[in-house]
C-alpha cells in the first residue's frame, strides 16, 4: 500500500468537502427523525432511533457512493490513473491503497453515524449499539469498495453509481428474495428456475439484512454469531470484490 | 474594471414566442380548473400486505418496517386530512395489520396499546371481536407483563361486548397466565366476573393494580395515560378530589 496514495485520496475526500455533505445531511435526518418519531404515541425514543438508524444509513451510503464513482471517473478522465501508474507503484499497490483510503472514509462515515445514534439514545452505551456500528461500518466498506469495482469497470459515473446502488437494495433484499424462492410458492419449472437462479447469485451478494440488525439498537437480542458473521463476510465479500478489480485494472490497457 | 455583463439581451422575443407561452400558461391553468377538486378520497383500512413485502419495502430493516407500519396504522383515519370515527374502519382489515406488525415485532407493547386503548373504543362494539382476538394472542406470550392485555381483552369482552362466555374463556386463559410476582387480580378474574362488578369499578382496579406492580417497567406516557383515565374518566369529581393517586392531574 502507498501511504501518499491514501492521503490523496482523503485530500479528494476533503476537497469535495464529503465529509461535511454527510455531517450536514445526518443532522438533518436526525431532525426529521426526531420530528417523525414524536407522532408515536409511547415508545417514542424507539421510534426515533429506529427511523434515524434506518434513514441516515442510507442517506450516508448514498453520500459515500458518489464521492468514490466521481472520484474515480474524474481520476480517469483526467488521466491522474495513467499519470499515477507510470509511478513506481504496482496495479495491486493502486487497488489496495484505493480501497484503505475508501474504507478509512466508510468507517469515518459509520463512526458519525454512531455518534448520532449515541447522542439520540441520551449516551447510553450498549453492546447492541456497538455490534450495529460494527454491522454499519463493515456495510460501508463493503457498498465503497464495491462502488469502486462499478467505477474501474463501467465509464460512466451515473451507471456506477446506479449500479453500485441496485447491488446495494439486492443485498438488503437478497434474505426476503431467498425466503420467497424457497417458499414453494409454486411447483412451475419456471418458478423453480428462477429459484435455481436465485440461488446462484445469493452465491455472490453479501446478507447486508443481517448485518446491521435496527433491532440490535433497541433490544439488543444478538449473540457471538452475529459478531463473527459481520467480520467474516466483511472480510470475504471485500476479498472477492478487490480480486474482481484487480483483475480488471491488471487487463486494462492504457 | 468592466461591471459584470447582464445574463439577457434586450432584443425582443418575437410575438410567436409570447403567444405560445401564454397558450401553454392558459392549457395550464385550465388543467388546474379541472384537477383542483380531485382530492384523496379516504379509501378505509386497506387488506394488510405480507410482513415478506413490507420487509422488501424497507430493504430488509425490519424494525424499521415494524414502526413505520404502526404509524400507518394509527393514522389510518386521518391520512387524507380527515378525522373519521372508529365505527366506519373496516375491523377485519384492522385484524390483518394487528397480525402483520406481530409478525414483525413480538416485543413491543405499541400495537397491543393502540388496539386495546385505541381501536378498542370505537362506537360499534360487534366490531372489536379481532381487537379481542390479538389481545388474546399477545397476551400469552411468555414476556414479562404481556398478560396485561389478555387482561384488556377480558375488560373489552365483559363490559363493551357484553359477552360473558368469552369473556370467562379469556379468564381462565388468563388465570393460567399467571406467574410469581404478578399481582393476585389475574387469578382471580374469574371471580371477579362472577360479582358482576361495574365496568368503572373494574377498570378502576386492573389500571391501579397495573400501576403498582409494573409502572417501573412500562413507558412514562402509558403510565401517565393510565393515571388520567382513572382520574378524569373512571373517577367522579368527587371521587379525583380524595384520590391520593390524582393530586395535580
Amino acid at each position: 500500500m502507498s501511504a501518499h496514495l491514501i492521503k490523496y485520496v482523503l485530500m479528494a475526500a476533503m476537497r469535495d468537502r464529503m465529509m461535511w455533505g454527510i455531517a450536514v445531511i445526518s443532522i438533518l435526518g436526525a431532525c426529521l427523525s426526531i420530528f417523525s418519531g414524536s407522532a408515536a404515541i409511547i415508545e417514542q425514543g424507539q421510534f426515533v432511533m429506529t427511523y434515524a438508524a434506518g434513514g441516515i444509513r442510507i442517506l450516508t451510503l448514498i453520500g459515500l457512493v458518489l464521492f468514490v464513482v466521481f472520484y474515480v471517473r474524474r481520476s480517469f478522465d483526467a488521466r491522474d490513473v495513467e499519470f499515477l501508474l507510470t509511478r513506481p507503484i504496482s496495479r495491486l499497490q493502486f487497488i489496495l491503497s484505493h480501497a484503505a483510503a475508501f474504507s478509512l472514509l466508510a468507517v469515518l462515515s459509520g463512526a458519525f453515524l454512531t455518534l448520532i445514534i449515541f447522542a439520540l439514545n441520551r449516551g447510553q452505551f450498549s453492546e447492541g449499539l456497538a455490534l450495529w456500528s460494527c454491522g454499519v461500518a463493515a456495510e460501508y466498506i463493503l457498498v465503497a469498495n464495491t462502488a469502486f469495482f462499478f467505477a474501474l469497470v463501467l465509464n460512466s459515473p451515473v451507471s456506477s453509481g446506479l449500479s453500485t446502488l441496485g447491488f446495494y437494495v439486492l443485498a438488503r433484499m437478497i434474505g426476503n428474495l431467498m425466503a420467497i424462492a424457497h417458499a414453494n410458492l409454486a411447483s412451475t419449472v419456471l418458478f423453480k428456475g428462477l429459484a435455481y437462479v436465485m440461488d446462484m447469485i445469493a452465491m455472490v451478494i453479501p446478507r447486508l439484512d443481517l448485518m446491521a440488525q435496527t433491532s440490535w439498537l433497541i433490544y439488543g437480542n444478538h449473540d457471538w454469531q452475529s459478531w463473527a458473521f459481520i467480520c467474516g463476510q466483511a472480510i470475504l465479500f471485500l476479498a472477492l470484490i478487490l480480486t474482481a478489480a484487480l483483475i480488471d485494472l491488471k487487463r486494462r490497457q492504457f | 474594471m468592466s461591471s459584470n455583463p447582464s445574463r439577457y439581451h434586450s432584443e425582443p422575443l418575437g410575438f410567436a414566442l409570447v403567444f405560445f407561452f401564454l397558450v401553454v400558461l392558459t392549457a395550464n391553468i385550465g388543467l388546474w380548473i379541472y384537477s383542483h377538486k380531485k382530492l384523496p378520497q379516504w379509501a378505509n383500512v386497506p387488506p394488510a400486505p405480507s410482513s415478506l413485502s413490507v420487509q422488501s419495502a424497507f430493504l430488509g430493516d425490519r424494525e424499521l418496517a415494524y414502526r413505520a407500519s404502526v404509524i400507518t396504522l394509527q393514522n389510518f383515519g386521518n391520512l387524507t386530512g380527515e378525522v373519521k370515527a372508529l365505527k366506519d374502519y373496516n375491523y377485519d382489515h384492522l385484524g390483518q395489520w394487528f397480525n402483520l406488525s406481530d409478525q414483525l415485532n413480538k416485543i413491543s407493547d405499541y400495537t397491543p396499546f393502540l388496539a386495546g386503548y385505541y381501536f378498542g373504543a370505537s362506537q360499534n362494539v360487534e366490531q372489536l371481536y379481532p381487537v379481542i382476538e390479538y389481545l388474546r394472542k399477545v397476551g400469552k406470550y411468555p414476556e414479562a407483563d404481556k398478560w396485561r392485555w389478555l387482561g384488556q381483552a377480558v375488560f373489552l369482552a365483559k363490559h363493551r361486548l357484553k359477552n360473558d362466555k368469552l369473556a370467562l374463556e379469556l379468564a381462565d386463559e388468563l388465570a393460567a397466565t399467571y406467574k410469581p410476582g404478578m399481582p393476585a387480580w389475574p387469578l382471580q378474574m374469574r371471580a371477579i366476573l362472577a360479582s358482576q362488578m361495574g365496568d368503572k369499578d373494574m377498570a378502576h382496579g386492573m389500571m391501579l393494580e397495573i400501576l403498582k406492580s409494573s409502572a417501573d417497567k412500562m413507558d412514562p406516557v402509558e403510565v401517565n395515560f393510565m393515571i388520567d383515565y382513572i382520574c378524569n374518566t373512571i373517577n367522579t369529581p368527587a371521587e379525583k378530589s380524595k384520590d391520593p393517586l390524582c393530586e395535580g392531574k
